[in-house]
């Protein structure tokens, strides 16, 4: 999946499937994840997100499943 | 005077290397300068000296206070505390040099002095000889650089252990960082058995990786880690494949059909270095172990139709589908084939069993299910390493090996992704092609004798601690035990190294010890050493995380050492699941532990799914 960098203290790169709507998430420690059945507008919402991280933990962790790849 | 401020006390007692010395009134302060700077007197561990004519012996505080008292010594007047009890270590000259080893013995009434940082220095080595690698720095001097011989590393073996925690994969990191330095070492050739794959991340730019089940997007390159069958000898083959035999003659049978196929295989396909009269039994050659295991099934399991002309062999009654189609099965897939049971009435055609059947159907079906399951795709379907049935390989050993030991001066072999049934019989596999490969070898300039390779061995007592029955106690003890001179060297890393084969374990010439709070573990460690030193061992337990004892033949005198951890993007990936992150959630680097709410919808059924497929990485995840 290719990935993008943002900007952020926590996160190094965000990518995204549309098909299977999946998100993978990079972090700064290199350490890659992929949350499963994320919709379209919440990665929409990550990338424009003013706090990357800050986004990704009110948003994403602790509602999405995942899996460390 | 400079012997006059290092002056410590007057020997008393000499009791074959141990020494007591009673200390002198004028260092009852317990603080001495020197060139300004200042040194405890009487910390276990550090060294004193004792000059004796035109050298100098050295040796290494083991025990200070009341019960360091002589035992012969028991009048009131000597009862005081202040004793000190050394072990000799070795000998300085006055020019400098040092060695390990006494040619003299002190006797009583020797001075004892202090030894400086500077006369320290002359002890420790040169850190302009390129053949010595820097790790960190003495403890409590760090002016010092801690060096060690490569030479004596790398051929003599070593071990590193260390409680969980202690610092020991950093450790590790630490060492293979400066063995593949480019510049200094542009040939060095270092393999590392990692169990849990740590390492990838931490030298992933100097380092090839190899994995089963690799993953393609994933940050670090990564190669399918493939070990083919035919590579190995017929003992060791038959011990990942049909398992032990029942008796001798059943062994027999299946290494003559194993001997015709190879023989089959090279008339074919010559190689060089194999001829027909030279091929054995546990020769290197390619042959298709499905067909192997098909014609053994046939011969094992058959009917035939007893009434009809021509051999049995030529009669299988193969049971039919509805379509009206014989199912011979698909050796290529590992599919048996179905026969017809038994037929005796009198009427009807007879079906009998195979005259002369082979006796060996647990062994058949035991392979039958291992070349089914896709588990075991990396030993038997190695890629264009797989045999087809006349013995064809689209790819010989060389390309194995290049890979392996031919590419970047480290190569990761990531067995995390192997099941633990199989993992001592794997790592035995490894490490047994490359030493065959590298003892053959020998005289070739990429022959073990003129490149050696060091094995790294992390997390051995898992597979070092079945006293001598699997695959890799069985190579490793041939390795610590003759590799040194053919130039393999192994590096054994363990947390627990009471569980490792003693026998393997004294065989390591150099040990790097860091903490060991378990009793048990450091007197094994202790029994170990062959040097006669009590007292440093006996601050393994006291030892700050990162920080360890190097003792042996890589070093000149035992040191005690702060190993310089590598930058922070390049250590090991060894952390402990996060119960609760310290960082707060927004700039937390970690997805779950206790602390964040569970998804609205757990899924329960990916968790068996990866159970049932023994691959931790589900089908949902896009490469």
């Amino acid at each position: 999946m290719e990935r993008s960098p943002v900007s952020s203290s926590n996160v190094e790169s965000v990518g995204y499937d549309e098909d299977s709507e999946t998100l993978e998430v990079e972090f700064k420690n290199g350490t890659l994840y992929q949350y499963f059945d994320v919709p379209q507008s919440i990665f929409n919402g990550l990338v424009n997100a003013d706090s990357v991280g800050g986004y990704l933990a009110e948003n994403i962790k602790g509602v999405y499943r995942y899996s460390r790849v | 005077m400079a012997s006059k401020e290092t002056y410590l006390g007057d020997v008393q007692d000499v009791n074959g290397t141990a020494v007591s010395i009673s200390l002198s009134k004028q260092s009852l302060t317990g603080f001495i300068y020197i060139d300004g700077q200042g040194y405890r007197v009487g910390q276990i561990g550090s060294f004193v000296r004792i000059p004796i004519g035109f050298s100098d012996l050295f040796g290494i505080v083991s025990q200070v206070g009341a019960s360091a008292v002589p035992e012969s010594k028991n009048s009131i007047d000597d009862q005081s505390s202040r004793w000190m009890r050394i072990q000799l270590v070795g000998e300085g000259q006055r020019n400098g040099s040092f060695q390990r080893g006494l040619s003299q013995y002190p006797t009583i009434g020797d001075e004892v002095h202090l030894v400086s940082e500077k006369e320290l220095k002359t002890i420790y080595g040169r850190p302009d000889r390129p053949y010595f690698v820097k790790l960190g720095h003495i403890s409590n001097a760090e002016s010092i650089p801690a060096l060690i011989d490569i030479n004596k590393l790398v051929t003599r073996h070593s071990a590193i252990v260390g409680t969980t925690g202690s610092g020991k994969s950093t450790t590790v990191a630490s060492i293979m960082n400066a063995l593949s330095d480019t510049e200094k070492y542009p040939s060095s050739r270092i393999i590392m058995l990692d169990l849990h794959g740590e390492y990838g991340s931490a030298l992933k730019d100097k380092a090839d990786i190899f994995k089963i089940n690799s993953f393609k997007s994933s940050k670090l390159p990564e190669s399918e880690l493939r070990i083919p069958f035919w590579a190995l000898n017929f003992d060791e083959l038959c011990e990942i494949s049909f398992g032990e035999f029942s008796n001798e003659k059943e062994k027999n049978v299946v290494m003559e059909r194993v001997h015709k196929l190879k023989a089959e295989s090279i008339a074919r396909y010559p190689r060089s270095g194999a001829s027909l009269d030279s091929v054995s039994v546990d020769s290197p050659i390619p042959f298709s172990i499905h067909h192997l295991w098909y014609d053994l099934f046939i011969e094992t399991f058959a009917t035939y139709y007893k009434g009809r002309s021509g051999k049995p062999i030529d009669n299988l009654a193969f049971e039919l589908d509805h379509a009206g189609n014989e199912l011979r099965g698909n050796p290529a897939a590992g599919i048996p084939p179905i026969f017809k049971n038994i037929v005796t009435e009198a009427n009807e055609e007879k079906i009998n069993y195979l005259p002369g059947s082979l006796n060996i159907g647990k062994n058949v079906l035991l392979l039958g299910t291992k070349l089914r399951i896709p588990r075991y795709d990396f030993i038997f379907r190695p890629g264009d390493w797989t045999p087809e049935a006349d013995g064809f390989v689209v790819t010989d050993l060389d390309k194995l090996l290049e890979s392996w030991i031919g590419k970047k001066s480290i190569s990761i072999l990531d067995l995390s992704g192997v099941p633990p049934d199989i993992l001592q019989t794997t790592i035995g596999a490894v490490l047994r092609i490359l030493y065959e490969a590298l003892f053959w070898a020998r005289n070739l300039s990429q022959g073990g004798r003129h490149r050696p390779l060091l094995i790294v061995m992390e997390e051995a007592h898992i597979y070092l601690n079945d006293s001598f029955k699997g695959m890799a106690s069985k190579i490793v003890q041939r390795i610590v035990k003759e590799g040194r001179k053919y130039g393999i060297g192994a590096m054994i890393v363990s947390q627990r190294p009471s569980e490792i084969d003693p026998t393997i374990l004294s065989q390591c010439g150099t040990f790097f010890a860091l903490r060991l709070t378990n009793s048990t573990d450091r007197a094994h460690i202790t029994s170990a050493l062959s040097d006669n030193l009590d007292g440093l061992t006996s601050m393994l337990p006291i030892l700050r995380t990162g920080e360890a004892i190097i003792l042996g033949e890589a070093v000149k005198l035992p040191m005690r050492t702060s190993i310089l951890a590598p930058p922070k993007n390049r250590r090991p990936d060894s952390q402990d699941p996060i119960v609760y992150d310290e960082f707060p959630m927004d700039e937390s680097l970690s997805p779950g532990g206790w602390g964040i709410k569970m998804e609205g919808s757990p899924n329960y059924e990916e968790l068996v799914e990866t159970w049932r497929a023994q691959n931790p990485r589900i089908d949902k995840i896009k490469p």
